[in-house]
């Protein structure tokens, strides 16, 4: 908790000082960059202005503008000046979160993905109204860029996959990981003898490539692990692993993980979950066991980083909110539901994921040098109601929904002072509110 | 004979072809003249009435008060409208089914014609003057040649037709084309490199002892292979380059071609064909692909944008933007020949100017294949292949009555119409 408030705190510090910073050097260097005859294309400029900034690393910034500058955000604040010439969005009424960044996905990323991915797909455009701005596919991280291939590629190989899902393949790879652990011995050894002006033989090394290489890497703290866990005996398995060996694990499905939270916080491991998991508990253990709605909140209090994906990984249309891609914001809700606090179920479809995919440099946060990847939308992103009204990508308007015909007629008028109808939560038993009067055809 | 039920036409008709062949065999010298109610030149005004001679198989004059030379053979077209004949700038008609992979762009379609009785029937009875033949397969499947629609399929001119590359099936296709591109590319290095060792002995003195024979050798190439010629052709910006014409089929197709193109500059003037399907989402490029103001090979079709009722017209869109709009017929058989004059006044009838309408049937299909010069409007030194129709051709229900090729009649319909 105290690291987070370090940097709430740098961030309260540093969020007005940028802010005053660009203010004066903002106009002038677009002026100075126009009259430089080298460079091609002019400065891309845009302006988020006078929404409410949900900078979810920092504070909630009211009223404040977000200026990008060929894709990078360059100031944060409520005294921004927006040079002339830049795109402008009024989020005047309007909320303004991070892009939303969905660990991994199916259906959104081509392979390889700057040679085919299809950046006008159906998907991609459902994916952007939702606010998802980051996907991950199998390794592979891509931006949801719409209608261009600039930036689309983010990261490949984010993470190395282990396998601890039958005894034979966790015996191999503890072998494994015990050979490197070995080798690594014998070159202390060797290293020390060597100091001491020995004639000793260097230890082999030739082996050391292709899987353990990447397993090397691992040990030595480089990268992360992606280890799919269910049962609270594997999950412990993974937490020794990670322990023993120094390993960062993502521990993917987890559905027991929350039984042993605490040894997951020790081993310094991320979860990857659905709330909406389903796992019948065993009659016959007296200790907890199956899944529970609390596992995110669990987890969260014994200080284990939760990333919230929903059960299906796809773009579906037919499904119940939150069981697929387009409500991941839902899942996250549901997590919500079992105690998760707020901030960290908003973090867990933002900061979390791109932690996990090791993308947080760029984007998962509203901050001064990460990418402009924002959501801006006129509900709380865990209503059940979030549509976006613009979704921004790399600093560039890559969803408007007054401009799509597939979804322009949802609050068609896009009056944000409008007041819409409390139509949930409603109890049993309660009277049903009138509809609203709706223009009909 | 056709004509079952009218034998008073049939015996005409019998009579009457002696008389024709007659007439054909006394040489290319013979005059045609066509008395047409209306005649539409497509570049020029319409005339209406108007005459059209014909000498040599080519138009020699046209206009509305033109004197008929007393020598010349009469076509009697008063009652009907005459326009030059509808060319299919990309079509697979009456050709086997095969698949090719990678890049073939030596393979041309002339192998694959063989003379079949009948093959093309539809397309005359549908008006077409021109086929441009494609070869299957993805990737670069080779060279389109063009044909007149008749069972021998005889070749129009040999400069006619174009490089067909497709880019519908990433990665596999974008891959292929850059491929190509890197490999003609290394092969222009290869060549450029042997060159330069090869002058570097020339001008080296000659060991003692030994007689070169000064100025005698020349420098031999290093091959290289026939599939990539094209593609550096294209790199060399060479004089007589083949035409390169992409399809297309979605929106995200144009912007991995425009993200290859940023890698290796595309030979200019290459044409596009946006296969543009009833939920088509090429209207999301529209703005990209008109700034390059290309000749564009589409349906004539209005698309729905997926999952709305709201429509675009592709080709209108396109031609608005600046583009030249050629149209290919929306299906590849028969069916689609016979109907492409109807498909087109449909698109018409939706909005497309007539103008535009009837270019998109015959000049811009025609410089799609590279014979703007020769084909697709009715004007002195042009290749005499006209249609005669009963009506206007941008109304429903119109139909072609006679097809000339070079002036000579190639189809006739036998049917007389109530």
């Amino acid at each position: 908790m105290s690291g987070r408030l370090v940097v709430l705190l740098a961030l309260l510090l540093a969020g007005p000082a940028a802010a005053q910073e660009a203010k004066p050097d903002a106009p002038a260097e677009g002026e100075k960059k126009a009259e430089e005859p080298k460079k091609k294309e002019p400065d891309r400029w845009l302006a988020v202005t006078g929404g409410d900034v949900f900078t979810v690393t920092g504070p909630v910034l009211r009223g404040a503008t977000v200026l990008a500058k060929n894709g990078r955000i360059v100031a944060v604040g409520e005294r921004v000046a927006v040079p002339a010439g830049a795109e402008s969005l009024d989020a005047r009424g309007l909320r303004v979160y991070p892009g939303l960044v969905a660990f991994d996905t199916v259906g959104l990323l081509g392979a390889p993905p700057q040679d085919s991915t299809d950046v006008f797909s159906l998907n991609m455009l459902v994916a952007l109204s939702s606010g998802l701005t980051t996907v991950g596919s199998s390794g592979t991280v891509g931006k949801l860029t719409w209608g261009t291939l600039e930036g689309h590629l983010v990261a490949t190989d984010a993470y190395v996959r282990l396998d601890v899902g039958t005894g034979q393949a966790l015996a191999q790879l503890r072998a494994e990981l015990e050979r490197l652990r070995q080798h690594q011995r014998d070159r202390r050894d060797f290293d020390q003898a060597k100091a001491r002006g020995e004639d000793v033989k260097e230890p082999d090394r030739s082996w050391i490539k292709g899987r353990a290489a990447q397993l090397e890497q691992l040990m030595q703290g480089r990268g992360r692990a992606l280890v799919a866990a269910s049962t609270r005996a594997q999950v412990v398995t993974v937490a020794s692993l990670a322990q023993e060996y120094g390993l960062k694990v993502i521990v993917a499905g987890a559905e027991e993980a929350w039984t042993v939270a605490p040894l997951l916080g020790r081993a310094g491991a991320m979860v990857v979950l659905s709330p909406h998991g389903r796992r019948d508990p065993d009659p016959r253990l007296s200790r907890e066991s199956g899944w529970s709605i609390e596992a995110a909140l669990r987890l969260h209090d014994a200080g284990v980083p939760v990333a919230v994906l929903p059960v299906g990984r796809g773009i579906s249309l037919g499904g119940v909110g939150g069981g697929d891609l387009n409500t991941l914001h839902l899942e996250a809700a549901f997590a919500v539901r079992g105690g998760l606090p707020e901030p960290a179920a908003v973090e867990a479809i933002t900061i979390a994921p791109a932690r996990a995919l090791g993308v947080d440099d760029r984007v998962g946060s509203i901050e001064v040098g990460k990418d402009c990847d924002l959501l801006i939308t006129d509900r709380e992103v865990l209503h059940y109601e979030m549509l976006a009204r613009w979704t921004v990508v790399n600093g560039r308007v890559a969803y408007d929904k007054q401009k799509e015909p597939f979804v322009r007629h949802v609050r068609a008028k896009d009056d944000r002072n409008e007041v819409l109808p409390q139509l949930w939560p409603r109890r049993v038993g309660e009277p049903e509110p009138p509809m609203p009067e709706q223009e009909r055809r | 004979m056709r004509a079952r039920g009218c034998p008073l036409l049939a015996l005409a008709l019998a009579l009457a072809a002696p008389a024709l062949r007659a007439q054909e065999a006394e040489g290319e010298e013979a005059l045609v003249a066509i008395r047409a109610g209306r005649v539409i030149t497509v570049t020029g005004e319409e005339h209406a009435p108007g005459v059209v001679i014909v000498r040599d198989g080519k138009v020699d004059l046209v206009g509305a008060r033109v004197e008929v030379p007393p020598r010349a053979r009469v076509i009697d077209a008063r009652d009907g409208v005459v326009m030059p004949g509808l060319v299919n700038p990309r079509s697979r008609l009456g050709l086997a089914r095969y698949d090719r992979e990678g890049n073939n762009a030596h393979q041309s379609v002339k192998d694959e014609l063989l003379p079949q009785a009948g093959r093309f029937r539809a397309a005359l009875e549908g008006g077409f003057v021109a086929l441009g033949l494609v070869p299957a397969g993805s990737g670069v499947p080779g060279q389109a040649v063009v044909v007149r629609p008749l069972d021998d399929a005889p070749l129009l001119g040999p400069a006619a037709g174009y490089v067909r590359a497709r880019l519908t099936d990433l990665p596999g296709d974008k891959r292929v084309l850059r491929d190509a591109f890197k490999a003609a590319k290394a092969a222009i290095e290869k060549e450029a490199a042997a060159r330069a060792e090869f002058e570097k002995k020339q001008k080296a003195p000659p060991a003692p002892g030994t007689t070169a024979p000064v100025g005698t050798a020349t420098f031999t190439p290093p091959p290289i292979p026939d599939a990539l010629q094209p593609f550096v052709a294209w790199l060399r910006k060479a004089e007589g380059a083949p035409r390169l014409l992409v399809e297309l089929a979605r929106g995200a197709d144009w912007v991995h071609l425009r993200d290859l193109a940023g890698q290796q500059e595309l030979p200019a003037g290459t044409r596009y064909f946006l296969s543009n399907g009833p939920l088509s989402d090429l209207h999301r490029v529209l703005v990209d692909v008109c700034a390059q103001r290309p000749l564009v090979v589409v349906f004539p079709r209005v698309s729905f944008i997926a999952h709305t009722r709201d429509r675009v017209h592709l080709p209108w869109e396109l031609a608005r933007g600046g583009a030249r709009v050629a149209f290919a017929p929306l299906t590849d058989d028969d069916e689609g020949h016979r109907r492409h004059l109807e498909a087109a006044a449909l698109a018409h009838r939706d909005g497309l100017p007539r103008d535009v309408t009837l270019k998109a049937l015959t000049l811009h299909a025609a410089e799609a294949l590279g014979l703007e010069q020769e084909l697709g409007a009715i004007e002195p030194g042009r290749r005499a292949d006209l249609l005669i129709l009963d009506g206007d051709p941008l109304e429903v229900g119109t139909r072609v009555t006679r097809v000339l090729l070079g002036g000579r009649d190639a189809w006739r319909r036998e049917e007389v119409r109530r």
